[in-house]
């Protein structure tokens, strides 16, 4: 090789080295800049507005006998509330959930009205929200979704590994993407409301569906294709919501009919308890299990919402709790019995707000007063715990005195997914809630 | 100045009587464009549909008639249960085509008039007529590939982008 050449190649080898960005495994171009601890998190919001007064301050008892051991005695039963007998047996055998990670007992929704939609937004977000709220609008600043699919590799993240399984509808399925400039759909997570789509009318509405060949499907594309291509200058790309490539729509319509077809043969959540036991929280909890275990998402948030009845029946509330708690450690206890997010996933609990310490005016059927939530000082007061792998999350720790916000969850789900560092500055004004780290 | 100007109109005045003198009995020839209707592709359809809009539409489009109200309900509630609306509608669209009572084109209309069946195909889903482009690359698709079935076409031109918008 002459000399002239040698330094050309070496030079083109050198630069080459330098310029080419590095594929990953996952099919991603660029790492994000941190450390991963692990691969996986799932967010439950306990959700529906919980008083720590009836949640780690146990003052009917313990309500919530599967995640939280006993302050002083343990589930009592009073009048109006589900008899033990109903009540499903623990899932996690004779263990409690907090066990398995970090209680932080005195968590704080320090800024902002205490309502259902902006707590989520706040949880979502990692932004308090002050302002009026348009209820039908994507949030103004960017999710946790879009955080992830933007920075935790390249932009061109699977929505696959991003979810937001919601129990209702109405404002909830804008919170899978914002409208902050550089976001938005492109970077949303996959968004479900399976109480709604997995039914006897969802099936009448999307079950039955026509079903192309190969070669039809391939016809059918080549048509589209073209359409697509004359229409492309006045397309406005927002109005599909979370973009699925043509592979991963397959993948979710065959997702969905596994879903119609295990409810025609009877879903399991049928065997979960007693006639009745089952309502709109663990059905969520049922359809997220199916998502992690088809997916395996790296980002998974759900929320629980029916203990929200508290503004007219503190007893149903109390019921609904009982119900919500063996509900989030049965989802623990199916993580961590299934391959790929076993001992790979930190888990997150928090209520979006609590309510408030003095009761309204409406009384249940046996004596109990209701409980709004208008922004006192209780209502700002919740709980949170982290669970995970013992090597990344204190194990059987509780933090009694005041620590973390609302505000802290996004940040902390960015660090331990490893692109915290790769969000803009100014962004997230929480912190890492690193005092839950082992 | 005034002559001159004179001068000049009769010189153009005599030019114009000798070139008709010398005219003989030929063929006249006009030149000028066929009419043809012009569209853009698309074209002024800015305005994405809401879910009622797109689902009441899609309803009238495949059957000729208007959704019940308690079928555009429950539709509706499908539309809005899962994020990506590429997957809604593909799934609304194709339970609609696999319903008994569809009121489009049999396969054997189709093949009878290519053009005619492209073309309202196009009225009926796009709301315009194909331009020359659309209608020719349809025709030859449906002229080669014999999968493609009137349902085939409906599907594609149903979940496209410009159907997604008005």
């Amino acid at each position: 090789m002459k000399r002239r050449d040698f330094i050309k190649k070496a030079g083109l080898t050198a630069a080459g080295a330098v310029v080419a960005p590095y594929i990953l495994p996952s099919g991603r171009l660029f790492a994000a800049t941190g450390n991963r601890k692990v691969n996986h998190v799932v967010f439950c919001m306990l959700a529906g507005g919980i008083r720590n007064n009836e949640s780690v301050k146990q003052q009917e008892g313990n309500l919530m006998s599967t995640m939280l051991k006993d302050v002083s005695g343990g589930y009592a039963e009073e009048p109006g509330f589900l008899n033990v007998g109903d009540i499903s047996a623990n899932p996690l055998g004779g263990r409690r959930l907090q066990e398995f990670g970090s209680l932080l007992k005195d968590v704080r929704f320090a800024e902002g009205p205490t309502g259902h939609y902006n707590g989520h937004i706040t949880a979502l977000t990692g932004r308090y929200t002050t302002a009026n709220l348009n209820l039908r609008s994507n949030p103004d600043y960017p999710t946790i979704f879009e955080y992830y699919r933007k920075h935790a590799g390249d932009s061109a993240m699977s929505a696959l590994n991003a979810w937001w399984i919601s129990d209702s509808l109405g404002p909830y399925p804008s919170l899978n993407y914002s409208s902050y400039p550089g976001y938005g759909a492109g970077y949303g997570a996959n968004f479900m409301q399976p109480s709604s789509l997995i039914s006897n009318k969802g099936y009448n509405a999307i079950g039955n569906s026509l079903n192309f060949t190969a070669d039809e499907k391939l016809s059918t594309e080549k048509i589209r294709s073209f359409c697509d291509g004359n229409f492309a200058a006045q397309f406005s790309a927002e109005s599909v919501g979370v973009v699925n490539s043509i592979t991963e729509r397959e993948q979710l319509e065959l997702f969905l009919n596994e879903l119609f077809n295990d409810s025609i043969s009877g879903a399991d959540f049928l065997n979960w308890g007693v006639s009745g036991w089952v309502n709109s929280d663990l059905t969520n909890v049922y359809y997220t299990e199916k998502v992690l275990e088809k997916f395996k998402p790296e980002l998974t948030v759900l929320n629980l919402q029916a203990v929200d009845i508290c503004h007219s029946n503190f007893t149903k509330y109390c019921n609904n709790l009982v119900k919500a708690d063996w509900g989030v450690s049965h989802l623990w206890n199916f993580i961590q019995s299934t391959p790929g997010l076993a001992n790979d996933t930190v888990m997150i609990v928090m209520p979006e707000h609590g309510r408030n310490s003095e009761p309204n005016t409406v009384v249940d059927a046996y004596g109990r007063p209701a409980y709004d939530h208008t922004s006192d000082d209780n209502s700002r007061e919740v709980f949170s715990m982290i669970l995970g792998p013992y090597n990344v999350i204190k194990q059987d720790h509780e933090i009694s005195s005041l620590y973390g916000e609302s505000i802290d969850i996004a940040p902390t789900i960015a660090n331990l997914l490893g692109f915290d560092v790769d969000i803009p500055s100014g962004l997230l004004p929480g912190k890492v809630l690193t005092d839950v780290y082992a | 100045m005034l002559v001159y100007k004179n001068n000049k109109s009769i010189s153009l005045l005599l030019i114009i009587i000798v070139l008709f003198a010398c005219s003989k009995d030929e063929k006249e020839y006009v030149y000028q464009i066929d009419e043809v209707e012009i569209s853009q592709a698309g074209a002024e359809k800015p305005n994405v549909k809401t879910s009622t809009e797109y689902i009441s539409i899609a309803y009238a489009d495949v059957f000729g008639s208007n959704v019940p109200t308690n079928l555009l309900e429950d539709l509706k509630k499908i539309y809005e249960s899962f994020g990506d609306k590429g997957v809604a509608e593909d799934l609304i669209i194709k339970n609609f085509l696999n319903d008994n009572s569809v009121q489009i084109p049999t396969n054997q209309e189709m093949e009878e008039n290519i053009s005619l069946f492209v073309t309202n195909a196009y009225k009926k889903v796009f709301n315009r007529a194909p331009n020359e482009a659309e209608l020719w690359f349809l025709k030859d698709c449906i002229e080669k590939d014999s999968n493609i079935s009137p349902e085939v076409v409906y599907y594609a031109l149903m979940t496209s982008n410009e159907y997604r918008q008005f």
